[in-house]
């Protein structure tokens, strides 16, 4: 019989009826942990019952916020918390149990507790979550393949308060292959508006192997307002080049010559991608990248 | 002169080390990578230097994953997973009695996990010893790879951090394999022009880059991908060969897919009474595999209706596919000498934990593959250094932006599902280098410390690892969770130093969690 492994929805799940906190954030593996963990805590704390002074009862019937009266006996509160913790010990367990063989070595489970009690005694390490944003002007981009760039921004303070007053902004973006860029000398230019709240956008650019500039910033009067300016992004080529010569260097002498390219020696066959009928109109937003990449219907 | 064929195999797992867990479910993929492939490659290597068969074969050990071998906690703990495999191997021996094919298996099982654990021991459970053991006679050739497999075409606009990648990964392999590695294997195979020179500062004497990456430089390559070309900055570069990797990646037509071979997804971890192998899974008990398996591949079945896998067919099935793969390349490379006059020379890059751990006989394969091999007339199989030594001219070019992943370029360390992390890393780059500049002349050995501490919160999260695991879709919350942690310590670091308020025993916390580079130098930032 194959059983399935737990899927980490089960696994959160018992981890919140068992009230362990912070279950949220931790992966399969360590809720794994934490739940065997917790419910040696509980069988331990099961067993000390009996010798627990009415003080420490009290605390604990609070920690697990028991609604047992003040001034019950330890009698009552043994029973009560005991009642409580088998239950919560048993929380998520029903599962599991059907498949757990009912004479499940006595030395397993001992052999286990000890191990799962050595790696107890850990320090806290709580992960305090990363900032949504840093307050600094920040405009990169990043090639992602021979079409697509990668954007993303930040801004500081100041900037933030430039834009207080409009609700969209605008991203420009220039194709700068060869040029030093002044701001206006671009080959082409593109222009999309763009949400305020946005901080990240990938751009479709129609040449590979050439060099584009970003700017970002708001319209007034129809005037384009550039705030930051991007980095230098090389869109990857995704041809071969034509060269007339060719350098080469003399490994004995160190020494460089050139030579004229030769016609293509070696016969390269490439892959080829293609479909029975063309992508039609119903493509066209953006499905046709995934046509011509091989990815759709796969 | 014959054809050379370049194997390069890239060794690495992330950096995954938890000393504060007695068992920790994805320290497995270390354990399962030592016992299914590093070992048993080891020990291919080893057999083919007693018989004397000449070869050439290269690895690049990640630095991760030599910190990982080096690592006692880790080793310790290998060794006991070791134990407990061979403990369980024994139940099988017994349990599958009546089963003929299950009961062979089962005691193969034994029989190899008992020469690895002898093997093991042999080196005091330092495999690091066992690596430079088989490069002693130069048939296998080591190389190393940038500090901790960040993606460096995604770390461009920081320029310190893709150096302190480069000269971690360069100091990592001097210091633990005692020897300058001459090549870097890029991570991800990530190149973007002006890169190589770092590598030239760095004395790096070669690297690998794509098909494409040649095939688009500034200058079309004479011999296409089949000669090293240099850069201009006069490193060394070698060029994958697509036909070699089809011929084993292709998901239809490729070796291991081979219906005699064994499956990887059916396992005793899963196909076990509970009780039974309760010790050998998951302390929580959530099944996992063993590494123990009996069925082959079988062909488009559904995983309860696989056949019984028999490992003499197995073994006779990688040696028919490893003759295969001789003739293969033999043919061409004589089509490429008619085409090119000069002898090719064909490199074939994978990941080493293709062969043993996906692909079980795949070491045996490449050991036939090479014995094999050195019988040809045409061909022979070599090393960089080898080849760069024999090169009377060399064509220099720059090649083009590319790495070796999905479709040949980025998408698959940036895309919608990771490229949240980018902020947060080029922040953290950006801060690095700050801090380096400002405390470049630090004595106070508390404030070195948490400044070395910072440096390797931020490599650990720079691994292109994360982000990849993010894109597949596999243990994606362990992921999450090792980026957040490791920037979420960086920034509380950062602050602590800026604002002079360092403490001692949290500095001291987070050295014992991650010791990765002990012997690091945070002032590579500066």
């Amino acid at each position: 019989m194959m059983k399935e492994e737990k899927t980490i929805r089960q696994l959160k799940k018992e981890a919140m009826l068992l009230k362990i906190k912070g279950y949220y954030n931790m992966t399969k593996s360590e809720l794994a942990e934490v739940i065997s963990r917790r419910r040696m805590e509980l069988s331990k704390k099961i067993r000390e019952l009996d010798k627990m002074e009415l003080d420490e009862l009290r605390k604990l019937s609070r920690e697990f916020d028991l609604k047992i009266p003040w001034k019950s006996t330890r009698n009552t509160f043994i029973k009560k918390v005991r009642e409580f913790l088998e239950n919560l010990k048993l929380s998520g367990e029903a599962e599991e149990q059907r498949s757990e063989s009912p004479n499940l070595s006595r030395q397993n489970v001992s052999s286990f507790e000890t191990e799962v009690s050595q790696s107890i005694e850990k320090p806290s390490q709580k992960i305090s979550p990363l900032p949504s944003t840093y307050f600094k002007d920040k405009f990169f981009g990043f090639e992602v393949n021979p079409n697509w760039i990668y954007f993303y921004w930040d801004f500081s303070n100041k900037t933030l308060d430039l834009i207080k007053n409009h609700l969209t902004l605008t991203l420009r973006v220039y194709d700068v292959t060869y040029i030093e860029f002044n701001g206006t000398n671009a080959h082409r230019t593109f222009e999309m508006e763009i949400d305020k709240n946005t901080r990240k956008y990938y751009i479709f650019v129609p040449q590979s192997g050439a060099d584009y500039i970003a700017e970002i910033g708001y319209k007034e009067n129809n005037r384009f307002m550039p705030l930051l300016r991007s980095n230098l992004v090389s869109t990857p080529p995704s041809s071969a080049k034509i060269a007339q010569m060719e350098l080469w260097m003399d490994l004995k002498t160190r020494r460089k010559f050139t030579e004229m390219s030769p016609s293509r020696r070696v016969l390269r066959i490439e892959k080829l991608t293609g479909l029975s009928s063309m992508p039609t109109s119903q493509f066209k937003s953006g499905g046709a990248f995934f046509v011509l990449s091989g990815r759709r219907g796969s | 002169m014959k054809g050379k064929i370049l194997l390069m195999l890239h060794a690495h797992l992330p950096y995954v080390n938890h000393p504060d867990h007695a068992y920790f479910l994805e320290e497995n993929w270390l354990f399962e990578a030592i016992t299914e492939t590093y070992i048993p490659l080891l020990m291919a290597f080893k057999r083919l230097e007693d018989d004397n068969v000449p070869f050439g074969i290269t690895i690049s050990l990640s630095p991760p994953l030599i910190e990982m071998l080096a690592e006692h906690t880790l080793v310790d703990k290998y060794k006991r997973h070791l134990e407990s495999l061979m403990e369980l191997a024994k139940k099988e021996v017994d349990f599958t009695k009546k089963e003929p094919l299950k009961h062979e298996m089962a005691l193969k099982y034994l029989k190899d996990f008992k020469e690895e654990y002898e093997f093991f021991n042999k080196y005091n459970g330092n495999l690091l010893e066992a690596f430079k053991d088989a490069k002693k006679s130069g048939n296998v050739q080591l190389i190393t790879c940038n500090a901790t497999h960040g993606f460096l075409p995604m770390m461009k606009i920081n320029p310190k951090a893709v150096h302190a990648q480069i000269a971690i990964g360069v100091k990592a392999f001097e210091t633990r394999m005692e020897d300058h590695p001459n090549g870097m294997w890029l991570a991800e195979s990530g190149y973007y022009p002006g890169l190589d020179k770092e590598l030239a500062m760095q004395d790096i004497n070669f690297f690998f880059v794509d098909s494409h990456g040649l095939w688009y430089a500034d200058v079309p390559p004479h011999y296409d991908v089949y000669r090293p070309v240099m850069t201009p900055s006069g490193v060394f570069v070698f060029a994958r060969d697509p036909e070699s990797s089809e011929q084993i990646w292709s998901a239809q037509l490729g070796y291991p897919g081979d219906w005699n071979y064994r499956e990887f997804y059916r396992d005793v971890g899963f196909d076990r009474p509970f009780d039974y192998i309760r010790p050998y899974i998951d302390p929580s008990g959530v099944r996992i595999n063993t590494g123990i398996k009996y069925h082959k591949i079988t062909g488009n079945v559904p995983l309860g209706e696989k056949a019984l896998y028999d490992p003499q067919m197995g073994l006779q099935t990688a040696l028919t596919h490893a003759k295969d793969f001789v003739q293969k390349k033999s043919s061409q490379v004589r089509r490429l000498k008619e085409q090119m006059d000069i002898e090719p020379i064909i490199v074939a890059p994978f990941d080493a934990e293709l062969f043993g751990h996906w692909w079980y006989e795949g070491p045996k394969f490449l050991e036939f593959f090479l014995r094999e091999a050195s019988k040809s007339d045409v061909l022979e199989s070599s090393t960089p250094d080898k080849v760069l030594d024999s090169l009377d001219d060399v064509q220099i070019l720059t090649p083009a932006a590319s790495s070796w992943g999905a479709n040949g370029y980025n998408e698959t360390w940036v895309n919608g599902s990771n490229d949240w992390i980018y902020p947060h890393l080029h922040e953290a780059e950006e801060r690095m280098h700050e801090l380096a500049s400002q405390y470049l002349n630090a004595s106070d050995s508390l404030y070195i410390r948490a400044l070395n501490m910072c440096a390797r919160e931020l490599l650990l999260a720079e691994s292109s690892d994360w982000a990849f695991i993010m894109t597949t879709g596999t243990s994606v919350e362990y992921a999450v969770n090792r980026t957040n942690t490791h920037l979420s310590r960086f920034l509380e670091i950062y602050d602590a130093i800026k604002s002079h308020n360092i403490d001692e025993k949290k500095i001291e916390l987070y050295e014992w969690l991650d010791p990765i580079f002990p012997y690091i130098d945070y002032r590579v930032y500066a």
